[in-house]
């Protein structure tokens, strides 16, 4: 309790010297937590201004930008209407979490586990619900897509998805990093948002989508952005967010950490069985975005050796790989997105 | 009242304003919300920098919508909250334990970790630790330039001259700055101690 407060600063027994008495300075942020917090926020804000700027130069040509917006986006209304909804298998339901909805022309219901593994056809709609997630087998081979919490994706054939809003994951290995922007298109899965189409050209990628924007964070390889007429590319490491004015802007993104978490989180089982801890240890890698280095070429070796033998793990990675290494010689400590691996003294 | 000014003029700011506008922006609640979020997820800066990142992306977001029905501070906290509480459902999705399918091994028995007992301290020393944190987290509440001239006074021993030539003002306009800092402060922590050393709340401080 302060009991004079009338009293001067720096006038004798003032308590404010007594009840700061051994108390130390706050502490300050970490510089360089502080210059990437700075960054983000000075990119975000120069994003929110330019948008403003444009909405109020836009308000003078409101009716004749009214027509014009129809008139163009006609084409991408029409586009994504007159796409054939395959009833064809796109996929299965491999696992999922919490409640999800899925929505068919004349009937809507909740995914349940005596369902799984469910075949998934186009013109589905996945509705996932707070604090839950899907995570979907793509295709007939090892792609991966992975539904958010508070999402809803419109399955249109094995090339499109449609994300109305939410975020989803795709892992497309084997996929080639050195494809051009513009090679394949209508073999790649891409996803079509209302701010435009994301294409990938190389596989590890989330896209989110909200009433603003449309944010692209790419783990691994790249991605393009089809935007009208314009296609932009964001590398691994970055994020890009396309506003609704179709302004493009980029910023540095961690490729590991706990924004990737949710997708981790629905990284279907591993079957371990005979496969070695090198390969096990690429999955770690793949679904945490995290580097896996060898302390010694002894580890390296004891690695690729040692075979494991067991059921499915059915668990997030990094709990997995504490599990798998607790049976071997092995052991793991991370540090700043990798994982190093040793032998245990 | 001139809090609410204060606010309003730099929700203005952020709105409207240039580069300089968003940086006074920034520095007056970066370090602040940044102590608010890291004391709630456990000390950990690489989390507390994901949360305050997306704290200030919600506040740009909004920022339109405030109306200055709580002080702006307390109004970014509770984004700020949301995005922790976000951050937390998250994790615990994320740690949720699946055990092996065939149960082949018992993953309880293996990932279990003993918590550390805390050790007995005696009541001096934690005595001394509330006073630091009530202290700190009024600091927190104060406009930033507030918390900042009371902190170099008091716990740096700057003097008066000092204060004044880091903040480029005569020493008359410093002197006064520290004594409406210290009335600020006071009207603050005393609301704290009434209410107990650690609130639940800050919207309940600043009522």
């Amino acid at each position: 309790m302060i009991e004079t407060p009338e009293s001067r600063p720096g006038q004798p027994d003032d308590p404010f010297d007594t009840l700061f008495d051994g108390v130390e300075a706050r502490d300050r942020p970490p510089a360089d937590i502080e210059q990437q917090v700075f960054r983000h926020f000075q990119q975000q804000w120069a994003t929110r201004r330019t948008a403003r700027t444009r909405r109020k130069r836009y308000t003078y040509f409101a009716m004749a930008a009214s027509v014009l917006l129809v008139l163009l986006l006609q084409p991408m209304f029409n586009a994504s209407r007159d796409l054939p909804a395959l009833p064809g298998n796109l996929g299965q339901v491999e696992k999922f979490a919490g409640v999800v909805h899925i929505k068919e022309s004349n009937r809507d219901f909740e995914l349940s586990a005596d369902m799984l593994p469910l075949q998934l056809s186009g013109g589905q709609v996945l509705d996932s619900g707070a604090d839950s997630g899907v995570a979907i087998q793509w295709g007939q081979g090892d792609k991966s897509v992975r539904v958010d919490q508070n999402t809803v994706l419109k399955l249109i054939s094995l090339t499109q998805i449609e994300l109305v809003s939410g975020q989803v994951y795709l892992d497309i290995p084997g996929a080639s990093p050195a494809r051009s922007v513009g090679a394949d298109p209508g073999k790649e899965l891409m996803v079509v948002t209302r701010f435009g189409t994301v294409r990938h050209t190389g596989t590890q990628f989330v896209v989110a989508v909200d009433d603003e924007a449309l944010e692209v964070k790419v783990r691994e390889g790249s991605v393009a952005i089809d935007s009208g007429s314009q296609t932009h590319s964001a590398q691994a490491g970055v994020m890009g967010t396309l506003d609704d004015t179709g302004h493009f802007s980029y910023e540095p993104v961690a490729v590991y950490g706990p924004a990737w978490g949710w997708a981790e989180e629905l990284a279907p089982a591993y079957e371990i069985e005979g496969r070695s801890v090198m390969d096990f240890l690429g999955w770690v890698q793949r679904e945490t975005g995290k580097r896996c280095v060898y302390e010694s070429r002894a580890a390296e070796r004891l690695a690729r050796e040692t075979r494991i033998h067991g059921a499915s793990l059915a668990m997030a990675p990094m709990q997995a790989l504490d599990l798998v290494l607790q049976t071997n010689e092995l052991s793991w400590n991370e540090q700043n997105g990798e994982i190093l691996i040793s032998l245990e003294h | 009242m001139l809090k609410k000014s204060k606010d309003n003029q730099q929700v203005q700011a952020i709105l409207h304003g240039d580069e300089k506008d968003m940086k006074q922006f920034f520095d007056e609640f970066f370090p602040r919300i940044y102590r608010f979020a890291i004391d709630r997820v456990s000390g950990e800066p690489q989390v507390a920098r994901e949360v305050v990142q997306s704290t200030l992306t919600k506040v740009l977001q909004n920022i339109h919508r405030f109306r200055g029905e709580s002080s702006l501070f307390t109004w970014i906290c509770s984004i700020c909250n949301n995005e922790i509480h976000d951050y937390k459902k998250r994790q615990a999705r994320f740690n949720r334990t699946i055990s092996l399918q065939g149960g082949a091994l018992d993953l309880d028995a293996i990932t279990q970790v003993e918590e550390s007992a805390t050790p007995d301290r005696p009541d001096e020393v934690y005595d001394r630790e509330q006073k630091t944190r009530s202290i700190h987290q009024t600091l927190d509440l104060l406009p930033a330039s507030y918390g900042n001239v009371i902190e170099w006074k008091y716990v740096e021993g700057l003097s008066v001259e000092q204060i004044a030539e880091r903040l480029g003002l005569g020493h008359s306009a410093a002197q006064s700055m520290l004594y409406r800092a210290r009335m600020a402060f006071q009207a603050l922590y005393e609301k704290f101690d009434e209410q107990g050393p650690r609130p639940t709340s800050i919207g309940s401080l600043m009522k």
